[in-house]
This record gives structure tokens, sequence and C-alpha cells, in this order.
């Protein structure tokens, strides 16, 4: 039951670790508005979870989610985050094949991640009753997704060459 | 690690993750303890990684900072010229210390939650429940201090309520979001009023205070009112309030920290040093 740490996995953790800070701390600070912010959390999950498949995706999404639930200010309901990212793991793992023949695959995945995620944080925003923003939900999708275009594929090329190095 | 074993692993993870989302809804203190613990350990990072600068123009910011919003609150302390005002404005009232802070961390889940971590927690006198005040005006509270940091909530959270005063003594309380159908600009908050009195465009929006001033102390700008709605069958009126402060441009604030009555202290503008 306990999984075996490979540093392959400690670098993904950190990594997921950092995108947390850094949305969380760094991009306010150069007055990006919350609408233009992109979820680089996401883009960190989907980039892994092309490469391995729905079930790694969702793992680390929910480590992940952790992440960004428990890093204050954190979000509330404690481990909503988690299930999101979770369901935006495994969306982007579906897209397992078509990310292996090409680009667009793996953005295809980015986009299905992101999707969730938003839709998500909308439909817990209507049962919450609180204001439902749609335009910056979709303008967070796009920015996020222009972000993946540009590091999509470094992240994949990062994450095969170290496979391949069996690291992993 | 096989993939049935990880499938398991997923299973057992996802059951864990759903019982805190229980627990946290119901109420249960187990999720504040594994959040402030989070905070603990994950404060002095943020602290450094936000990169808050410690130089001696920062600190002249500050106490820039810290100036102004005393300044604020006495000129609205000088504009309420009515009987009742001038009994609330009693030199007890509004006069804490003024802590200056710095934003670390921004909420970014798209849950909503928390909104805002500042760099100074337990450590510096911080509790939970204080006011906290940018130079133009009122930000919102502490809801709940780590060692080094505090995490606060804004007056556009889905469950923020400040009792006002308006103009020169009109009662009323201010919330997010719209009054019913009503359309607003993003970041207005709704003003409503407690009797049937009228507001005018343009005027200044104060706390009432709370008592013992927690978690709102008297005398600070919470906005000016922008447009006044039409009555809709409603007993009293509403109005939409544009804060005076900006959520999305928060830098340095402080936090007011009550002060201590026994040492008559009151009225002093104490500035920390930075450490």
């Amino acid at each position: 039951m306990i999984p075996r740490l490979s540093l392959l996995g400690l670098l993904r953790t950190g990594a997921v670790l950092l995108a947390a800070l850094a949305v969380a701390t760094v991009l306010p600070r150069f007055g990006v508005p919350a609408r233009f912010r992109p979820d680089l959390v996401v883009l960190l999950v989907a980039a892994s979870a092309v490469v391995r498949g729905p079930a790694q995706g969702a793992l680390l999404g929910l480590a992940a989610g952790w992440v960004v639930d428990l890093v204050p200010p954190g979000g509330s309901p404690l481990g909503l985050t988690a299930l999101l990212y979770a369901a935006a793991g495994a969306a982007a793992g579906l897209f397992h094949r078509a990310a292996h023949r090409s680009l667009l695959g793996a953005l295809l995945g980015l986009a299905a991640a992101t999707v969730v995620v938003e839709l998500g944080g909308v439909c817990v925003a209507i049962l919450g009753d609180g204001t439902v923003d749609l335009a910056a939900a979709a303008t967070r999708t796009l920015v996020t997704l222009a972000v993946g275009l540009l590091a999509l594929p470094a992240l994949l090329g990062v994450d095969r060459a170290l496979t391949r190095r069996r690291l992993a | 690690m096989t993939l049935l074993a990880r499938r398991r692993l997923l299973v057992v993870l996802l059951i864990a993750t759903v019982v805190a989302v229980v627990l946290d809804l119901s109420g249960s203190g187990l999720p504040d303890r594994a959040r402030s613990l989070a905070a603990a350990a994950v404060g002095p990072v943020q602290r450094s990684v936000a990169g808050v600068d410690r130089s001696d123009g920062a600190r002249l910011e500050e106490e820039n900072a810290v100036l102004r919003a005393r300044l604020a609150q006495a000129e609205a302390r000088l504009a309420q010229d009515d009987a009742a005002g001038r009994l609330l404005a009693s030199p007890s009232a509004g006069a804490g210390h003024l802590l200056p802070a710095r934003v670390v961390a921004t909420n970014t889940t798209v849950t909503g939650g928390r909104q805002v971590t500042v760099d100074i927690g337990q450590r510096d006198g911080v509790e939970p429940n204080l006011t906290v005040v940018a130079a133009d005006g009122l930000v919102g509270r502490v809801v709940s201090v780590a060692p080094w940091s505090s995490d606060i909530r804004l007056l556009d959270g889905a469950d923020a309520a400040v009792a006002v005063r308006v103009g020169s003594g009109v009662l009323g309380s201010v919330a997010a979001g719209p009054a019913g159908d009503l359309a607003r600009s993003p970041g207005d908050l709704t003003l409503s009023l407690v009797d049937r009195s009228t507001v005018a465009v343009g005027d200044r929006v104060t706390t009432l205070g709370s008592v013992g001033g927690r978690p709102y102390v008297p005398g600070i700008v919470v906005g000016t009112v922008t447009s006044v709605d039409l009555p809709r069958g409603q007993l009293t009126a509403t109005a939409a309030v544009r804060p005076a402060v900006d959520p999305s441009r928060l830098d340095v604030v402080a936090v007011v920290l009550p002060s201590a009555p026994a040492t008559g202290t009151a009225g002093t503008a104490a500035v920390k040093a930075p450490s």
C-alpha cells in the first residue's frame, strides 16, 4: 500500500509545491489580477497525467490539491480542491494515447483538466450561494491554455527524459 | 507499484479526502488544526518567497500607510457631527495600535475560502477577530492566526457583513453580493438600511463598530454610495457601495490591535519597528 518514493515522484511533488506557492504568493506581487492568473498547478498535474494515464493523474492531482488546500490562505472546505484536482488529473489522463501522438493531444488533456477545475468552481459557487463569474472562469481557462501551449513541450520533454533514465 | 496497488491507494486517499471535506463542513476542529500546522510550516517560506522588503524605504512605506489610516480614521470621526457620532467617537473608540503588515499570499482556489494571508501572526500579538485596515479604509477582519502569518477575510467574502453608519448618522449594514436580482458592477457591496431613512449618492459609509471593537472598530471608512436602488417593494432602501479599498491591489495593511486601557496609550500612533 505504501507508495515507493522515487526521485521522479519527489521531483513532481516539489514542482507542484513550488507551483502552488508561486500561484498564491509570487504572481499577485506582480500585480496580476486574479482572472488573468494561469493555474500553474493544473498545468503541472495535466502535463504529468497525459504521460502516465488517469490513475496516476488522479493521484498527483489529489496530492497537488492538498498542497493548494493547505498552503495559506488555502481552500475551504479542506479537501474540496484536492477532489477537484484529482478529477482534473483523471480527465487529463484520458488523453494519454492522444498525447503520445501529438502535442495537440496533450493540449486537449490540459484543456479537459482546466475545464473540470473551472466547472467545479462554478458548481461550488452555485451550491454555496456565491457569485458566479463565468467570464473570469473562461478567461482563466484561456490564459492557462496559452501558458500550457508554451510550457507543455518542455514539461513533457523533461518528464519523458526522466522516465527514460529510469528514475521512476 | 502495480496498477492494482495504485488504484487501491487512490481509492483510499479519495475516501480520506471526502472524509476531510465532510469533517470541515460539519465544523470539526480537526481540519483547522491541519490548517494551522500547515500555516506554521509554510509561513516562513511564504514570507521569504513573497520577498517582503525590510529596507528603510519599505519601513517608511509601512509607516506612511499606518499614519494615513489613522488620519482617515480621525477625519471620519470629525465628519460625524451628530450627537450619536460624537458619543461613539469617544477617545477610546478606534484608538488601537496599528500594526503594519504585508500581504504575502492571496487565495487562488476556485472553491473560495479565506482570501488573503499577511506576514504577521501570533508572535506579533495578532488575534482572531481584529480589524484590518489599509491607508484608504477598511480591509476586513482576521479570521485565523498562525505563528508567522494570519488569514484575513475581506469585505467581499460570502459571510462578511459590517454594521455601518451612512453620512451623518443613518444606520445600516454592508455585505457582499447583489440585493435580489439587481445588477452590481463587480466589486461593489450592497448597503441595506435598518430603518426607513434615505441615503444619497456620494454619502460616506463608515463602520459603526462592534462591542469591544471586535471584529470592527468604529469610524473606519468602508466606501461611498455610488447608486441608490429603486424601491422594489421592500421596507427599507438598499444602495450600491464602492469600497474605499480595492481588494485586488492590497499590499501594506495594518491590524488594529486592542489598546491596553490601563496604560492609557489610547491615541498614540504606535508604529511597530520591523524586527
